[in-house]
């Protein structure tokens, strides 16, 4: 059984408004790596918020290993949160700018377990993301961008979430520090166990981190198959054309 | 046509951009590539005088024989979109929201030219149509948040070429802009570039982006051009170790051999749930 199944989504962020989300069904199965992607306005954060439970869909349904995610949601809020976590796309803005970041950090600790964690908790999720424990008592404007997002990855592992919901969680950052938040994520998911729900526009990084691919478009899912399906093999006239475009910006070298 | 020469940009002592020496030529196509903070936006934007006033800039930047450096504020207006024109990464912050399209893209020309309010609305209308823009009259009316991403960006494009400038300089144009609209933009430069015999000087942290559109590349870090040379050069057989890493770091898209050894490599579940 799929770990998390969508059947006929529909989502619109006004009653008179158009639809964000239009009829998708998808399902993710336990420890895969899911890539989204699609263009601005394809609804692909939407999707993602409506799976982890922050949005309501309209109509259709969300289920997380058989059970319905809007009982769930009413029933045991917290152990929905501990189910799936969600990293952003701005680490700047997933952070209270007026918070220290060891506070930060035990923020979900002590929301979802009603207990503080201690400094060795704190410190060990700051060397498991390659960051020194001493940051704990900065400032988010005080760290960079890629640390920042360490710090964020650090805070949605923290409570053993069993799938991680990550909305474009490099695009923020250079290039190579794009290159060290991947392999960062690579290496939690490996040692953690994780499903990944990856959204993205740039299909180089899905690519990488995926091995199925979901392509959408206009509120709806127009292809979805293994990477290679997709990437090497589309079919859909959508899909083609996304994949020429962002191979003819890519870079091409002898070395 | 432009010469930089010991450009030196600092705050409060603290030194931002150092170039020794830069030049472009007409009808040139240059790439500046880095990643934040490594001076190349600060570069660009010392050539036109649009640097806060509490950054220090010395050195020298001729254009077309002139000196740039030190010259007074209308002075500068005058070159600014007539000679050299810029087009910035964020279309949406560069036009004037409460300015309908059309009377925004005239502005360049009736700063600088003597034509008539009908010689310009026809002239913006041909512009807007030479950007690839459909239906340039219905545009014209509306105001710059009634149009996507592409469509202003080819507005900036429009404004930015309507004075035939010898120069263009494009920040990160379409850094902003999905992948598709990135690739016809990026198009469209090129050929308006070649077409009309304009320079450019093309920004961005993205090395594909500028290996599509530029005939050489000067790699900037930490404020300085760590190395310069023709495209295939500069890609195929870096010196630097810093354009070496940079490389590195940009991603392709992964083809079926790639897809099929990285298949092995990531990994499957087994805690179950």
């Amino acid at each position: 059984m799929p770990l998390v199944t969508a059947s006929n989504l529909k989502f619109r962020y006004s009653s008179s408004g158009p639809w964000t989300i239009n009829d998708v069904s998808l399902s993710i199965e336990a420890g895969t790596s899911v890539g989204i992607v699609g263009e601005s306005g394809s609804g692909k954060s939407t999707i993602i918020r409506l799976l982890s439970g922050l949005l309501t869909p309209q109509e259709g349904v969300v289920s997380i290993d058989g059970k319905n995610l809007s009982e769930w949601s009413k029933e045991s809020p917290r152990e929905l949160r501990r189910f799936g976590q969600l990293v952003f796309q701005s680490p700047r803005r997933s952070f209270d700018p007026r918070m220290r970041l060891g506070r930060a950090l035990s923020e979900p600790i002590r929301a979802l377990e009603k207990r503080t964690p201690n400094a060795e908790e704190l410190s060990s999720w700051m060397s498991r993301v390659g960051l020194s424990p001493e940051l704990l008592d900065r400032y988010p404007h005080q760290l960079s961008g890629g640390q920042l997002q360490r710090v964020s990855f650090a805070r949605a592992m923290s409570i053993g979430p069993q799938v991680l919901y990550a909305d474009e969680p490099t695009s923020s950052l250079d290039v190579s520090v794009q290159a060290q938040v991947l392999n960062l994520l690579m290496e939690l998911r490996k040692d953690l166990g994780l499903t990944l729900v990856l959204v993205s526009h740039d299909l180089a990084v899905v690519g990488r981190m995926c091995e199925r691919i979901i392509v959408m478009s206009g509120g709806r899912v127009v292809e979805e198959g293994t990477a290679v399906d997709i990437l090497v093999n589309p079919k859909h006239e959508y899909t083609i054309g996304l994949v020429e475009a962002a191979k003819a910006v890519s870079l091409k070298h002898e070395n | 046509m432009l010469e930089i020469n010991n450009l030196h940009i600092s705050i409060a002592g603290r030194s931002l951009v150092k170039i020794d020496h830069l030049v472009v030529a007409p009808n040139e196509r240059l790439g500046i590539v880095g990643e934040s903070g490594s001076g190349k936006t600060l570069t660009v934007l010392s050539i036109l005088g649009l640097l806060p006033t509490m950054m220090k800039v010395q050195g020298s930047v001729i254009f077309a024989g002139q000196e740039l450096l030190g010259r007074s504020e209308d002075d500068l207006a005058k070159i600014r979109g007539r000679d050299i024109a810029m087009v910035f990464q964020d279309p949406g912050r560069s036009l004037n929201p409460t300015m309908k399209i059309g009377r925004q893209a005239g502005e360049t020309l009736r700063l600088h030219s003597d034509l008539s309010k009908s010689e310009i609305k026809e002239k913006v209308l041909g512009l807007m149509h030479s950007v690839q823009l459909k239906d340039p009259e219905k545009l014209a009316s509306r105001y710059p948040h009634e149009l996507s991403g592409g469509q202003q960006q080819r507005v900036m494009i429009a404004m930015a070429i309507a004075c035939k400038p010898r120069l263009l300089i494009a920040d990160e144009p379409t850094t902003a802009l999905d992948v598709t609209v990135q690739q016809e933009v990026l198009k469209l430069l090129l050929k308006l570039s070649q077409e009309s015999d304009m320079a450019m000087v093309f920004v961005s942290h993205n090395l594909g982006v500028v290996q599509a559109v530029s005939e050489r590349i000067a790699v900037m870090h930490d404020g300085e051009i760590v190395e310069l040379g023709p495209t295939a050069q500069i890609l195929d057989s870096p010196s630097a170790a810093y354009t070496k890493e940079l490389i590195g770091a940009n991603l392709s898209i992964p083809d079926a051999q790639e897809l099929s050894r990285l298949s092995g490599s990531r990994f499957q579940n087994t805690r179950g749930v």
